[in-house]
């Protein structure tokens, strides 16, 4: 039974991430206790890690790089079973900046956790702030982001409120959608993606591109 | 040798109050806070290796250092700091809730908060964190 037990543990090992730049203070809760990170230190998942006033460090980790900006406290969490890797970064105080690295094989998915919401970064670049008075903020740098249920854009911001309430500015998406409307019926398929890829500036797939246009609600 | 072994115990927690990443987790963490946790913070932003010693509290009177820190109170700290303006009514009064609305005007508190409301850790980090990005 023992065995068994050992066997299927095997492909769900926990992996961490490599710090791969520190600037100021910056401490991670080891063993019960904070201790400063320098560069190339290593982290489990599941640490804790604090930044100080004026400082900022970078985690490497499979799936992209994590900025943890000036005064963050976030906890680190990597998984990697035998289809790929999950990370998760749980936002607790003020920012990070997320970008996202497609490993070479295997599903890699890549999340930022707030008490309000979870981002998951799929093929871009995006800052995600919370604090218990703001509630949390979600700008896309580069790329599209599912959150809370919609698709965010390069430039598009939406948060959550310390209330719960969603707000965005998704108005320029929306605006840029109803040029669908040009398309005539005989358009095919792949003279739509060419449009959407154009106005989006990115190289969307197909199951993307219907997923942003099924459902208005995501925009 | 008396005398540096005075000196020492004097010198060494004064050093070890510099603020440091950990001292705002703990933060993060307190369901109350004082006005000398606020002004620490506050003076730490611009000047991380400030030590207590070094902050000149007469700037703050009257507030008290051991006083539950409030909205209001996080506000007047933070324009007596040289964080925002406290708008002609502040100038005239010095009222904390001049203060507050002054600074809830310019965002740094959602609509929610009222002047005296008692804050915790986590949200005294979260407005002077406001002022880091």
């Amino acid at each position: 039974m023992k065995r068994w037990i050992i066997v299927l543990v095997i492909p769900c090992l926990m992996y961490g991430g490599e710090v791969v730049s520190v600037v100021g203070d910056v401490k991670a809760f080891v063993g019960q206790k904070w201790v400063a990170l320098n560069k190339g230190s290593t982290l489990a998942s599941g640490t804790k890690v604090m930044s100080g006033v004026k400082s900022e460090d970078q985690i490497k980790s499979p799936n992209g790089i994590i900025t943890i900006k000036p005064m963050t406290l976030v906890t680190y969490e990597e998984k990697t079973t035998t289809e790929g890797t999950e990370t998760t970064v749980g936002l607790k105080n003020s920012i990070v900046e997320v970008k996202y690295t497609k490993p070479p094989k295997g599903k890699a998915e890549f999340r930022v956790q707030t008490p309000k919401g979870t981002a998951s970064v799929r093929g871009t670049e995006e800052r995600v702030s919370y604090s218990v008075v703001e509630g949390m903020r979600l700008t896309v740098i580069s790329g599209h982001v599912e959150v809370v249920g919609r698709q965010l854009l390069a430039g598009q911001e939406l948060g959550v409120n310390p209330q719960g309430n969603v707000w965005d500015n998704t108005r320029r998406l929306s605006g840029m959608v109803h040029l669908g409307g040009d398309i005539q019926g005989e358009e095919t398929v792949q003279n739509i993606r060419d449009i959407v890829s154009e106005l989006l500036g990115e190289g969307l797939s197909l199951e993307d591109i219907a997923n942003l246009l099924s459902d208005p609600q995501k925009l | 040798m008396k005398g540096y072994m005075i000196g020492l115990l004097i010198g060494i927690p004064l050093v070890m109050w510099t603020i440091t990443g950990e001292e705002i987790a703990t933060l993060i963490e307190q369901e109350t806070v004082t006005v000398e946790n606020a002004v620490y913070l506050v003076e730490s932003l611009e000047r991380p290796q400030i030590s207590r010693g070094d902050i000149k509290w007469g700037k703050y009177s009257p507030l008290k250092r051991d006083a539950r820190l409030t909205a209001g109170k996080l506000a007047k700290i933070l324009i007596q700091a040289g964080y925002g303006e406290g708008g002609w009514m502040y100038f005239l009064t010095g009222w904390e809730r001049y203060a507050f609305l002054s600074l809830r005007e310019a965002g740094l508190f959602d609509g929610s908060y009222v002047a005296d409301q008692p804050l915790s850790g986590a949200e005294m980090v979260g407005v002077c964190s406001k002022l880091q990005k």
